[in-house]
């Protein structure tokens, strides 16, 4: 949800937002209690060339809208109260009304673990440290465990039963995980490839070149597309390249010295950024396909906690605001410099292509190539479009992706079985 | 390839010259610029060699903290065309949270180092001789602290007793012919004005064309003179490491394994690094050590995901892990090899003997690159420190982290059952250190010259 606020007071909510705190401790203070909320954070979007401004409320939960809004409304908004009072037209007697108001569509959307609940993830995490515990005292009482070769169902018969009687309150086994039904993407992706070849056998049939012209007519509008782009690729570049690599101003050194001192205090990570598209129709409707690509991409294809290739991202979301500017806001594992360094080793294709419709990114080729593997441009550009995330929390801020998976994994075998390799893998989780 | 306008340490560290000095050096109170560059001119560039020298029985390499640059007379926009993180220096709270140190903790570097001297030699005499020939009735420069003076430990061993220094990168250009299998790495990963993995070149401070009279063309800042190729960042950490606690826990820590390997101390001490004593490394010889692999570096991790052999956490696998992180190995290496360092650190302190002496001692350690942020700093906060590195849970470098909050074990994977220390000692704790700039020989004349 984005809420206006006029510009002269920014300063004033700037400084609300401080007194909550920077902290993931401070920014459960005022989400810690909510009913399957993940991430949150509220960030100062500053004034763009239009003179608008917002505070951004980003949260990611489980379940519907409507009781989350209720919580937002009877917890957050209290707690934050000073912040949403800088809010143009933010009525603290109908903050729902207000709330609602400001939400935006997300234009894409991914989340590293899919159909799992804060609550199983929360689960999972003390199935894990109960076995690592029971595991260790095990050992402790009797190190001829340490012994290689031995058979693991023994051990882990024992250990299932120790975490059934000490720790009942502890699900195991499977859960139900919902995940997007990838059944309808792939049959759209059906759908349009047979539509093509039925129109090329078409062709085909009524004239002799006939599936040639087919092919001529269905690929000149991309040709097209290919050239402008290309144009406007190559005005671009020039003004790019005649700037040196580094060139913040003290204005965002400041910034990064803020930053700097907010990174890197848990072992996840949040990053909020802000970047104006370039003008014209030709970027606007690009940017949008794109966004449109990976939004797909992340909700079929990498349902299980990969995008691209990055296995750090809890969860990550583009919107575009009211008055064109593209906002990204990111939960990750790590640190900024891995991060950044899997955009560009990992998934810089993705990336440039949904950036390199945006001012100052560095040269691309056809879209998606060149962009993000300008390495150190595109870290000084990243950077310079930073924002500050003022008020950040997260149900679990000691998990990384892959943690969240392995537990999830390890709860899923938690059930007796007669299969050694089965308990061998189930052993190796701990 | 202009070899002779690298300093000798790209290359190489010297091993046949067993004594080493490193010298800080600030400019006196009420010099100015010109009379620091003169001095430093006259007293200290004559023995800096480059990888072409004939190097003298003792040498030097010189290299500036931003504190030596601008005693030399670069200013703060100058300053500003150097990375932020050397502009802060290792000591500035961003940088300190960065790399997890707890600067209270320092005797070395805390307000900053500006330039630095390493002086290496054939003997320990002719060592203090050629740094005193540089320094002694100097009038511009003094020594800023005393010295720290590299110590002598047999075969090429660290204080923990684990030979050190077999794994380095070799350079495009400036290794002639590749040691070993391994693909020599870029040129640009470590020097400026060569292309680096990306097929660029890397960002390189530079100078006004006003100011920079003399100096060529920048190849990356349009419009701007160069003052980086040839050049590198030098990080130079001094980590004091607990020999005796070490040992103890080496001691304790394997006792439940007694029975069920054979040299339980050498074992658990060759997981925590990943190669045995010798050198061997794990991946080739799980089970013993072996000396005849003592220097064998061409192994990878790719057959070994899962750390039967080398757990994952091991220093060596943390530092370089190869082909081990997701999603596979080929992707795995080629971005690893964006983070590699070139370490050309020395023991200081005398050795331990077998009880504990109060004395302290550690390594010098020394790496060069050319993005201090993509690589060292990387290596040192998401590889040494973090406690997620590939899939971990609570653990940061067995042998060199900082036991921060949330790090409190070790993993040793074993079939079926794992053993997983817990409450490890801190063994190494950075006593200070600083970034540097080693420029490319030309541009250290031309900086160290009379200018206008
Ligand atoms: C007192 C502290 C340290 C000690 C005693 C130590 C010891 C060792 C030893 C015994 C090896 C194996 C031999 C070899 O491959 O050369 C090694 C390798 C290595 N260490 Fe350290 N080290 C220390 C600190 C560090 C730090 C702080 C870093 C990086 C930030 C680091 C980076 C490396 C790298 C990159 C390798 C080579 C890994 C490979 O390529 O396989 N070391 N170290």
């Amino acid at each position: 949800m984005v809420l206006p606020v006029d510009p002269p007071r920014v300063a004033e909510l700037e400084a609300a937002l401080a007194e909550v705190g920077v902290t993931v401790d401070d920014g459960a203070r005022v989400f810690g209690d909510l009913s399957g909320l993940h991430f949150a954070r509220l960030v100062v979007v500053p004034e763009g060339e239009d003179g608008r401004a917002w505070l951004a409320l980003e949260t990611n939960f489980d379940g519907e809208l409507a009781p989350h809004l209720d919580e937002l409304v009877a917890r957050v908004v209290p707690r934050a109260r000073a912040a949403f009072a800088c809010c143009r037209g933010f009525s603290l007697d109908d903050p729902r009304g207000s709330l609602l108001a400001g939400r935006l569509p997300e234009r894409a959307f991914y989340l590293g673990h899919q159909g799992l609940t804060v609550e199983t993830i929360q689960n999972d995490r003390e199935v894990k440290r109960a076995l690592s515990d029971l595991l260790d005292d095990e050992i402790a009482g009797d190190p001829a465990l340490l012994a290689e070769g031995a058979d693991p169902r023994p051990v882990m018969r024992r250990l299932l039963e120790r975490l059934a009687r000490e720790r009942p309150e502890l699900r195991t086994g499977d859960l139900p995980r919902p995940l997007h039904d990838a059944g309808g993407f792939h049959a759209r992706l059906w759908g349009i490839a047979l539509f093509v070849v039925a129109l090329v056998l078409a062709g085909a049939a009524l004239h002799p070149s006939g599936a040639w012209i087919v092919v001529a007519l269905l690929l000149a509008p991309v040709a097209a597309l290919a050239v402008a782009l290309g144009l406007a690729e190559r005005r671009d570049a020039a003004e790019i390249r005649d700037q040196p690599i580094r060139h913040y101003t003290r204005d965002e050194l400041d910034r990064l010295a803020t930053i700097g001192l907010i990174e890197d205090g848990s072992p996840q990570n949040a990053l909020t950024h802000l970047v104006t598209p370039k003008p014209g129709a030709l970027r606007a409707s690009l940017l949008r396909f794109v966004l449109w690509g990976v939004d797909q991409l992340g909700k079929y294809v990498y349902r299980y906690g990969s995008l691209g290739a990055i296995p750090t991202i809890h969860f990550a979301r583009w919107v575009i605001l009211d008055d064109g500017r593209l906002l990204f806001f990111s939960n990750y594992d790590g640190s900024w410099e891995s991060y950044l360094g899997d955009f560009v080793d990992k998934a810089n294709e993705g990336l440039t292509g949904v950036w390199s419709n945006t001012r100052e990114f560095p040269p691309t080729k056809l879209l998606v190539f060149g962009g993000a593997r300008q390495e150190e441009r595109f870290k000084v550009w990243t950077r310079r479009n930073q924002l500050v995330t003022q008020v950040w929390y997260s149900a679990y801020p000691d998990l990384s992706v892959r943690n969240v998976h392995a537990a999830a994994r390890l709860r899923e075998l938690s059930v007796p079985t007669a299969r050694r390799a089965l308990a061998r893998e189930w052993l190796g989780l701990l | 390839m202009k070899r002779a306008d690298l300093q000798a340490i790209v290359a190489s560290g010297f091993g046949d010259r067993g004594a080493a000095r490193y010298v800080f050096v600030r400019a006196r109170a009420g010099s100015t610029p010109e009379e620091v560059r003169a001095e430093l001119a006259a007293r200290a560039l004559p023995h800096v060699v480059s990888i072409e020298s004939n190097k003298p029985h003792a040498f030097a390499q010189l290299a500036f903290g931003p504190g030596g640059l601008r005693a030399i007379g670069l200013d703060d926009e100058e300053l500003d065309t150097f990375p932020r993180e050397f502009v802060q220096g290792m000591a500035h709270p961003e940088r300190a949270r960065v790399n997890g140190d707890r600067v209270d903790e320092w005797h070395l570097g805390r307000g900053g180092l500006d330039v630095l001297i390493a002086v290496f030699a054939g003997s320990d005499g002719a060592a203090l001789a050629l740094e005193r020939a540089m320094l002694d009735g100097a009038r511009h420069l003094e020594r800023a602290c005393e010295p720290l003076v590299a110590s002598r430990l047999p075969d090429q061993t660290e204080h923990f007793g684990f030979r050190d220094g077999v794994s380095q990168p070799s350079i495009l250009g400036v290794h002639g012919d590749p040691r070993g299998p391994e693909r020599p790495v870029p040129t640009g990963e470590f020097v400026m004005g060569y292309e680096n993995v990306y097929g660029q070149l890397p960002a390189a401070p530079s100078l006004s064309p006003a100011r920079g009279v003399g100096l060529p063309e920048s190849r990356v800042s349009p419009g701007r003179r160069d003052l980086g190729d040839g050049g590198a960042y030098l990080v130079l950490r001094k980590l004091e490491q607990d020999v005796f606690a070490w040992r103890a826990w080496l001691r304790e820590a394997s006792r439940p394994l007694a029975g069920y390997v054979a040299d339980p101390e050498a074992y658990l001490g060759a997981k925590v690094v990943g190669r045995w004593a010798s050198g061997a490394p794990l991946v080739t010889c799980p089970r013993a050590d072996d000396p005849a692999h003592a220097t064998k570096n061409d192994f990878d991790y790719d057959l070994d995901l899962s750390g039967l052999a080398c757990p994952r956490g091991a220093h060596i696998r943390r530092t370089n892990p190869r082909g081990a992180l997701p999603p596979s190995p080929p992707r795995s290496r080629a971005a690893v090899e964006t983070r590699r360092l070139v370490r050309r650190g020395r023991p200081y302190g005398p050795p331990a003997g077998d009880a504990p002496d109060g004395e302290a001692r550690g390594l010098v350690f020394v790496c060069l690159c050319a993005n201090l942020a993509r690589q060292f700093e990387f290596v040192q906060q998401t590889w040494v420190e973090g406690v997620k590195f590939d899939g971990g849970w609570s653990e940061d470098d067995p042998l060199v982290g900082a036991r921060r909050a949330g790090a409190d074990r070790f993993t040793i994977p074993r079939d079926p059952v794992r053993y997983a220390p817990r409450g490890l000692p801190r063994f190494v704790t950075a006593r200070g250190g600083g970034y540097f700039f080693l420029p490319g020989m030309d541009r250290l004349r031309w900086l160290l010259g009379a200018r206008g």
